[in-house]
């Protein structure tokens, strides 16, 4: 069996680029898609942990399940905003969405 | 009910009855929305809404009167602390409601939609002041941001309000991605999704994972600040303050406040509690260190603001800086004077609000220079905005002064005296910004003759805020001798 490990590293590989993107992006919808990767990280750390740690009960594959809901329910909610955004201002790139400041 | 008593149906559905009504009234006013369309300048939504949170003010009360203390369905806790949050909660949100009418009817918004959302708003934060398990505190806090996001971007067609929308979201749900990491880290650690049992396990082999627990805490606590609006993570606030319809600013600056502090308390309280040495000293210097920066950052940078809710954007930092004095003092006295604070500041704060959406109303602007002579033109207006800020600022004999006296005293019994001193010194700047807007009000010659004329409903708003700013300021010992006790509870059980 591949060892834990491997799981967790492979996890916090995907959190990390995840991280980097959400930093250093300027597209609004490939920040939104950063954020996924490191809600994906999360459920491959949640999901190795309970297979690896205690597999006789479900919590660790419910709380996987709910991050994927949460994940759906936050894209949705995200691309209509950056609908919103391109309607009034004709961009996703954020630099160029800077009316407040201060 | 009591604590390792099975609950029957009736007692569960008894014990969720503020959140039942919640969601129902919600739906209802949905259908309602969708049944009769199209129908100007209709009044039933508010009045919908409000009836909806009177019932669950009324189920909280009952619950609070059996001395309800139990866990329904092992996620959600009804204590003493979470009822009082909810109520807290409740009266903001009413109030909230009764400021938003008039912009929202003025506007030609989706009312129903918008009262809706406030009231899913305001059982995600219930259900977040209840949360005792770290599925049900994810689900719950990212159902909150999720509405606030939608709330802010409301506005439809203008640009600020998508703007400070898409900023709050971005941002937020890459801070709620972290706390998440953060969360199946805790999960693989101890194997349990329990507040209690986190700590029951961590107690085990404590010094081992503490290299492993810092960073967690780093990133769980980085969720916690993103959502009370503390300094690293405020950054969101000024910008989202600031394009939100006001209504939704004033939402903003309390309601996820209240669900934050309320979660913060829980978690460290419960999951991390004294009797861990290592995890308890680390949550501990972290958020001192933060506390100590929110609070003077808040109060610096307000100084220098000209629009009115970016100066209350960072006036509140500023107060959530206050408020975590509390939290660190990690004592039922600084648990009880986060309650009594957080009723406080929701009260004042939008009472501050009720009469800036007043003003704005009818002049259009959020300019502090705009405010000159208020006094003249609408006395009534401009003398209970100034009892705002004093309340804000901490001049007795207002709720301000006696929320700002419990948590600075909670910080000298747990011997945090240079935390104490540096709030009074930030009470003592902050004083700066909030005569400012004082000033322009009494001291400046007015711009225009005209009369400002205060909406009814915004007029019931600003007296509800009133009484409660006088109340809470004179019956504040009998509420901290109610609330003391109570919270003490949480404290005995770790």
């Amino acid at each position: 069996m591949v060892p834990l490990q491997w799981y967790l590293i492979l996890a916090a590989a995907l959190f990390c680029v995840g991280l980097y993107g959400l930093l250093a992006r300027r597209n609004a919808i490939a920040v939104l898609m950063s954020i996924e990767l490191m809600l994906n990280a999360v459920s491959v750390n949640l999901i190795a942990f309970w297979r690896y740690t205690e597999s006789n009960t479900v919590t660790g594959q419910v709380f996987a399940a709910f991050v994927y809901v949460v994940a759906a329910a936050e894209v949705a909610v995200g691309l209509a905003i950056i609908i919103a955004i391109w309607r009034t201002k004709n961009t996703v790139v954020l630099e160029e969405i800077d009316l407040l400041k201060g | 009910m009591n604590l390792g008593q099975t609950l029957t149906f009736g007692q569960t559905v008894w014990a969720l009855s503020p959140e039942l009504v919640l969601l129902v009234t919600a739906i209802l006013v949905l259908i309602l929305d969708v049944v009769r369309p199209h129908q100007e300048g209709k009044r039933w939504p508010p009045y919908v809404t409000l009836a909806g949170l009177a019932v669950a003010g009324a189920a909280v009360v009952s619950l609070w009167l059996a001395g309800c203390n139990t866990r329904v369905l092992a996620v959600v806790s009804c204590d003493p602390f979470s009822l009082a949050v909810k109520f807290i909660a409740l009266l903001a949100m009413a109030i909230v409601v009764l400021s938003s009418d008039v912009f929202i009817r003025t506007r030609k918004l989706s009312q129903g939609v918008f009262y809706a959302l406030l009231l899913f708003s305001t059982l995600a934060i219930c259900l977040l002041g209840a949360s005792v398990d770290l599925i049900m505190i994810f689900l719950a806090f990212d159902f909150l941001s999720i509405v606030s996001y939608v709330l802010t971007g409301y506005l439809r067609g203008s640009r600020r309000s998508a703007e400070a929308a898409i900023k709050y979201m971005l941002y937020g749900a890459g801070l709620s991605a972290m706390m998440l990491y953060a969360m199946s880290w805790l999960y693989g650690l101890t194997g349990q999704t329990n507040l209690e049992g986190i700590a029951s396990t961590l107690a085990m082999g404590e010094q081992m994972l503490r290299p492993m627990l810092f960073p967690i805490l780093i990133m769980l606590l980085a969720g916690f600040a993103f959502k009370i609006g503390a300094v690293p993570f405020h950054q969101w606030a000024p910008d989202a303050y600031e394009g939100a319809p006001t209504p939704v600013t004033a939402f903003l600056s309390v309601g996820p406040k209240i669900a934050g502090f309320a979660l913060l308390v829980r978690i460290t309280v419960i999951a991390f509690p004294s009797t861990l040495n290592f995890v308890h000293l680390d949550w501990r210097t972290l958020l001192m260190a933060i506390t100590a920066v929110t609070m003077t950052l808040g109060n610096l940078v307000a100084l220098w603001q000209r629009n009115i809710k970016r100066m209350l954007a960072y006036s509140s930092i500023a107060q959530a800086g206050y408020i975590l004095i509390g939290v660190v003092a990690a004592s039922p006295l600084g648990t009880a004077g986060v309650l009594i604070y957080l009723l406080a500041y929701a009260v004042t704060n939008l009472g501050a609000f009720a009469a800036i959406i007043a003003f704005s109303n009818q002049v259009g602007s959020d300019y502090i220079s705009d405010y000159a002579g208020l006094s003249k033109r609408a006395p009534g207006l401009a003398a209970l905005l100034l009892i705002s800020l004093l309340s804000l600022g901490g001049i007795p004999p207002t709720a301000g002064f006696f929320g700002k006296v419990y948590l600075f005293s909670a910080a000298l019994q747990s011997g945090l005296i240079w935390l104490a001193v540096v709030g009074v010194i930030n009470s003592v700047i902050s004083l700066g910004y909030y005569w400012k807007v004082i000033r322009e009000m009494y001291m400046v010659e007015p711009k225009s003759e005209d009369v400002i004329v205060t909406p009814r409903s915004l007029g019931v708003a600003l007296g509800v805020t009133m009484t409660g700013v006088l109340l809470v300021g004179i019956f504040s010992n009998p509420l901290l001798h109610l609330l003391e006790p109570v919270v003490r509870v949480l404290f005995l059980r770790s």
